[in-house]
């Protein structure tokens, strides 16, 4: 069993699949902290990973929801207080939309390099490193690119507990996200 | 996972249309381009869906996903089913689900296969005619009207969760979904009457074997005929229950979006496998007892009365597989060509409604009568 881990872990089987479980187990753990049910759409849309939903919040948007992308990332290029992130056009442009019903938003979860160091287990705590960060790119001007664009992701759009919420309250009120 | 394509191609009208006629109701909000649609189920249970407006949304496939998600749930049908009737959403779709030993695999024996196609065309063929007329025994001879239904019906594919066969008929829709009464057949094209005809003879016939499992009679069935219920029929079920390995059928409609669904009809019924010997012989006595139209008599002159002025011969022919006698009436040119046919033993053909009484057949209004020399 060891020389079979050890073999696997020199061939870095899959490092990407790894990582978008790693960033599904991240926001999973979020939002069952924050209340809401995550899941998997049933459509093949490639723009859209997860969603998370509330039964009733009150408020005007009964059911109110939410859809993300997901991203993990081990090499995000740190700027004035910025993550910079590439985007691929069609992903960019689908997030920018304005016309969708439910919100849509770009998650980035920023994972070490070593993967293996990502997540630290005791007796009294389960740490997931590192972070992960929000942005709504609705209405974000068209790119004139042809394979990709670089966002900014702001380091204080931590995503977490309360944000959630917060969104997920800003969606039952009014339809949108305003946070 | 659903294809977005397809799922763009669903409109509103039609999500519209589907989820009224499944009883949600709309609630009150403010999302522009949607609205909520609220279900109470019968254990209290409440449900709610998005039905996007805008097809022109750049999230319209998602949101027609998570609503056909969230539909197969509460309806506790598989998503490929819920897909199916929208994608059909002309016709009506009929489903015969097989309980069978082969059902975990979802697979039957090519041979089953084979029957199974023949007796649910048999079935819906049984319907199609008694639309025209009504009776116990529908003979070969079919009308245009009926052909063209059955040409106009498709098999689809067999879904998951047992082995499931479909049928699918498009129905014309209606040109506007008016109040008018359903039961105003005027209005309703051929095709809609027979389907509506098939579960209602279906019911019918379910409730007569339970009767005639009390009363050991045939007639529960006999009264069952003026809604559809014919050997034709029973010996249909009898066949699909046979061919899908004895344990029982369930059959289903969903009916096409493009026209009011009838109210007053189930819509699934289920047999369970100790009523098919009852219906089985229903189909044996109304066989035996229904006079047989265009029966093409063929076989030997057995007996000719002595009687120069008498009319009647006794023929040696095969019916339903077994030799027999049948008695006849023959005219005086007739019993010339019989005379010739009993004394060199020639073989002899005719036309006629083949009757049973008692333990005798006898051949009414024969024409056509020949010697057949080979």
């Amino acid at each position: 069993m060891r020389k079979w881990v050890a073999r696997n872990l020199e061939r870095g089987v899959r490092p990407n699949l790894r990582k978008e479980q790693f960033s599904h187990a991240w926001v999973r753990a979020i939002a069952s902290v924050a209340g809401f049910s995550v899941s998997q759409p049933s459509v093949d849309d490639d723009s859209i990973d997860i969603a998370f939903a509330e039964n009733s919040l009150g408020g005007t948007h009964r059911a109110p929801r939410i859809e993300a992308q997901l991203k993990c990332t081990s090499e995000a290029v740190v700027k004035n207080d910025s993550m910079q992130f590439q985007l691929k056009i069609k992903n960019y442009n689908d997030l920018r939309s304005d016309a969708v019903m439910v919100p849509r938003i770009l998650i980035v979860i920023r994972v070490p390099e070593n993967l293996d160091e990502s997540l630290r287990q005791s007796h009294d705590e389960l740490v997931l490193k590192y972070c992960g960060h929000w942005l709504s790119l609705r209405g974000f001007a068209p790119s004139e690119n042809d394979t990709g664009v670089t966002v900014q992701v702001p380091l204080m759009n931590k995503f977490d507990v309360r944000i959630l919420q917060n969104m997920m309250r800003s969606v039952a009120e009014s339809g949108k996200i305003i946070c | 996972m659903l294809k977005a394509e397809l799922l763009k191609t669903i409109g509103p009208t039609k999500l519209i249309a589907y989820v009224r006629a499944k009883g949600w109701v709309k609630a009150d909000n403010t999302y522009p381009a949607a609205s909520i649609w609220i279900y109470k189920d019968p254990d209290g249970g409440e449900h709610e869906i998005l039905l996007p407006l805008e097809q022109n949304y750049d999230d319209y496939a998602l949101r027609v996903g998570d609503l056909l998600t969230t539909i197969s749930q509460v309806e506790r049908r598989s998503l490929d089913s819920i897909v199916t009737d929208f994608a059909n959403s002309t016709a009506d779709i009929i489903r015969i689900k097989a309980f069978s030993r082969h059902s975990a695999k979802e697979k039957i024996p090519l041979e089953d296969g084979v029957r199974l196609t023949e007796q649910a065309r048999d079935l819906i063929l049984a319907a199609a005619n008694s639309v025209i007329a009504p009776k116990a025994y529908h003979q070969v001879r079919r009308s245009s009207q009926v052909d063209q239904y059955l040409k106009g019906a498709e098999m689809g594919q067999t879904e998951k969760g047992s082995f499931i066969f479909t049928i699918v008929i498009t129905v014309p829709p209606a040109l506007a979904l008016t109040e008018l009464d359903e039961a105003t057949e005027l209005e309703e094209p051929f095709e809609r009457k027979v389907n509506k005809r098939l579960f209602q003879a279906l019911d019918a016939c379910r409730s007569a074997s339970a009767e005639a499992l009390l009363s050991s009679d045939i007639k529960p069935f006999e009264k069952a005929v003026p809604l559809g219920v014919s050997a034709n029929l029973c010996e249909a079920l009898a066949g699909l229950n046979e061919s899908c390995g004895g344990e029982g059928l369930d059959l289903s409609m969903s009916w096409s979006l493009g026209r009011r669904s009838p109210v007053a009809i189930p819509c699934h019924i289920r047999f369970n496998s100790d009523a098919i010997p009852l219906i089985r012989e229903a189909a044996r006595v109304f066989k035996e007892t229904s006079p047989r139209e265009e029966f093409e008599l063929d076989g030997f002159v057995m007996r000719l009365s002595k009687e120069k002025t008498s009319e009647e011969a006794t023929i040696h022919a095969v019916v339903d597989g077994r030799s027999t006698k049948i008695l006849t009436k023959l005219s005086s040119d007739d019993r010339q060509k019989a005379l010739q046919a009993y004394d060199k033993q020639i073989p002899i053909r005719g036309t006629g409604e083949l009757v049973r009484r008692g333990n005798v057949y006898h051949l009414e209004n024969l024409r056509g009568f020949s010697l057949h020399r080979t």
